[in-house]
């Protein structure tokens, strides 16, 4: 089966910055694909590229077989975007700038009325469409920016970080409407720096930083990566190298990240257990203030990836 | 076509949604043409006397008979004896030399001389000029109809004596209608400067096409281009040019309401002859329209040029007004360019407003028709061909 989205070695580079290194993945029908990355790694640029916005330096963006480069109105046509801002007229009701984001695509009369009227119920502003957009509270307007990329009923959905900047009623109920996209047959590839989104919502992942990724794959397998079993986290007064020797001589305790009075390790579920690791590295000496146990996330992931945590 | 025309339709009414613009559109212009309409009303020597000194070194009854003449004949006139008139100053001065009655009695040539000081305004000496003309005629009109034959050339040194009684005729004839009268007109390529109404109806109407669109439209623009907007149009299935060609035409038509407001205004104010105007469009409305089209055009490429190069809506806030003051100033909205340096006018041919007054100026007031806005039309198209592949190539409309 041909896939929805197909990029292939993409790159972008703007004078010295490379801001998209060579990434590679695909998308299938009917699949939430997540872009999980800090600010600044490359998501917003990919998107950008994808929708034919920017040109790429080189690679090549395939959107249900047709490229991009070769057929940039073909592609548009199946592509429905929904960018970070809220790129909304603000002066126009809700039901005007459906009506005329349909009458881009060529959605005209009836059908128009019908698929405006649908949108506006499913996003949950039906009661509120013809008021000026300007008296809408933030998350409306969210609402009514992520209906707008649907009106002419994509086949692509690019969601470029919908959800940021509003309240968590507000993010629920755009995470919802998401979801019932996918659902209904449409494939969707969400970019977001909240680990909760791409957890909770995303068939599959790429994990990028600095234009490239660095995993990808379901939530499991991308957990799978540090290994099963349990997240270690140390705090005290030793050093990196009394720790890093300390867990070396325990079997199945692996580092993930280890510095100056702080180490995080993965205690494998076939391995010495939580208590006899710390056990271990007690018996070396060590002497620790804090000690948390808990499972592994891709925050985790993310770290023992880049060295760095996501929201920094 | 269409697709630009959907883009062009929804801009509009997006530029009309903003109750500013509305303002700026409609209520703004309407007032300011109205305003200065009134203020310059009657402005020039058309309609006010000129002041001229004269020197009666004569003092005859002549003399007195012709500056009576100059009186009614819209002079504000002093009269100097001669010994007065080496101390004190001018603007423009009448000497009537010593015998001019004796002279003209025995019909022999005198001459009157005209002096101006290098402070005196062209248009009121050029006015007190042609007025001399007129008194002159009528004073030597009644002196035909006086009818007094010339004395007796063998004995010149014979001072003419008049009786009371002719010297009253000869004065009921200057005062009755006169034979002959010299009308005034402007001849070859000498032109009157206009005034009043006629200078400030198309100079409002040059000015706010570009202030309207310029402030509005650039605003309008840089708020899309900032609030994304414009990139998520460009992820659709209209290309950069239809983009850009729908901005344009929205910025066009916007121009053209514009002109065709202020020309409803100024047709308005001329047939009620509001506030005592006068002022007519003329028999060749047709080709004002056809001669604003092109500007509107300008003006359109220009406000896509200063939209693509502003980076904040505040900016092309302020600077808008800027740009649209200088194009107005520059392009003889405020006032006649006949008045403005020589410098300044030949600096003016680089700003389209100057283009667009010359079309008004040339069908309205000099009431030429297809030959005043053949050449403007093409100047203003080239004018708006350049700023907008400027502006196409400035606007960034990718994000």
């Amino acid at each position: 089966m041909t896939p929805v989205l197909e990029v292939r070695d993409l790159h972008k580079v703007f004078g010295d910055l490379t801001a998209v290194d060579g990434i590679s993945f695909s998308v299938n029908e009917g699949e939430i694909y997540g872009f999980l990355g800090p600010n600044g790694a490359g998501k917003t640029t990919s998107i950008s590229m994808i929708c034919g916005l920017l040109p790429p330096t080189e690679g090549e963006v395939l959107v249900m077989g047709l490229s991009i480069a070769e057929d940039p109105r073909g592609v548009k046509r199946l592509l429905g975007v929904v960018p970070q801002e809220v790129a909304v007229y603000e002066e126009l009701s809700a039901r005007m700038n459906l009506e005329f984001w349909g009458g881009i695509y060529g959605l005209k009369g009836k059908a128009l009325r019908e698929r405006v009227n649908g949108l506006l119920a499913q996003v949950g502003l039906d009661d509120r469409a013809a008021e000026p957009v300007k008296n809408f509270s933030g998350g409306m307007k969210r609402r009514l920016n992520l209906a707008m990329g649907l009106v002419h009923d994509p086949q692509l959905i690019l969601l470029d970080e919908p959800t940021v900047g509003i309240d968590p009623q507000a993010r629920h109920k755009i995470l919802d409407i998401v979801k019932q996209i996918a659902a209904d047959g449409r494939t969707v590839l969400y970019t977001t720096h909240y680990l909760e989104e791409a957890e909770d919502l995303c068939d599959r992942l790429a994990i990028i930083d600095h234009g490239s990724i660095l995993a990808e794959g379901t939530v499991a397998e991308l957990k799978a990566k540090l290994g099963e079993g349990s997240l270690l986290t140390v705090q005290g007064g030793f050093k990196a190298p009394e720790l890093a020797a300390a867990a070396g001589a325990v079997a199945g305790l692996q580092p993930v990240e280890i510095i100056d009075g702080r180490g995080m390790l993965v205690v494998g579920r076939d391995g010495p257990g939580v208590s006899n690791a710390l056990s271990g590295l007690f018996q070396a000496g060590l002497a620790f203030d804090d000690i948390t146990i808990k499972e592994p996330n891709l925050e985790d992931l993310f770290l023992n990836l880049t060295g760095r945590e996501l929201r920094d | 076509m269409r697709r630009i025309l959907h883009l062009a339709l929804h801009d509009s009414r997006l530029f009309l949604a903003r109750r500013e613009n509305f303002f700026f559109m409609f209520i703004m212009p309407t007032m300011f043409m109205l305003f200065f309409s009134v203020v310059l009303r009657g402005g020039g020597p058309t309609d006010v006397k000129v002041f001229l000194q004269v020197v009666d070194a004569d003092d005859g009854f002549l003399s007195r008979a012709f500056i009576d003449q100059l009186e009614t004949g819209q002079f504000e006139v002093t009269v100097l004896d001669a010994a007065a008139a080496d101390t004190t100053a001018y603007l423009r001065r009448l000497v009537i030399p010593a015998g001019f009655t004796d002279d003209v009695l025995a019909h022999r040539e005198v001459k009157l001389t005209l002096t101006k000081s290098a402070g005196s305004d062209l248009q009121y000496d050029a006015a007190a000029e042609v007025r001399l003309r007129q008194v002159q005629a009528r004073f030597l009109g009644a002196l035909v109809r006086w009818g007094r034959t010339a004395p007796d050339s063998s004995a010149p040194a014979a001072v003419p004596v008049v009786a009371p009684a002719d010297r009253d005729r000869l004065l009921a004839l200057l005062a009755a209608q006169p034979v002959v009268t010299v009308d005034q007109e402007f001849a070859g390529t000498g032109r009157p400067v206009p005034s009043g109404a006629g200078q400030s109806v198309p100079g409002m109407l040059t000015m706010f096409m570009v202030m309207t669109v310029a402030i509005g439209g650039a605003e309008s623009l840089t708020r899309e281009k900032l609030g994304g907007t414009l990139s998520r149009l460009a992820t659709t299935t209209f290309s950069r040019g239809e983009i850009l060609g729908g901005k344009l035409l929205h910025l066009g038509l916007v121009a053209m309401v514009q002109a065709m407001v202020l020309m409803a205004a100024g047709q308005a104010i001329g047939h009620w002859h509001l506030f005592g105007i006068d002022f007519s469009w003329g028999p060749h409305f047709g080709f004002i329209v056809l001669g604003l089209v092109p500007y509107a055009f300008a003006v359109a490429g220009l406000t896509l040029l200063l939209g693509g190069l502003f980076r904040t809506t505040q900016q092309a806030e302020s600077l808008g007004w800027l740009v649209g003051m200088v194009l107005a100033a520059m392009g003889g909205c405020w006032w006649p360019l006949e008045i403005m340096p020589h410098g300044a006018q030949v600096a003016a041919a680089f700003f389209p407003t100057y283009w667009a007054m010359k079309v008004l100026h040339g069908v309205v007031t000099f009431g030429h028709g297809l030959d005043a806005v053949g050449l403007p039309m093409i100047v203003l198209t080239i004018f708006g061909i350049v700023f907008a592949w400027l502006g196409a190539r400035t606007m960034k409309v990718s994000g």
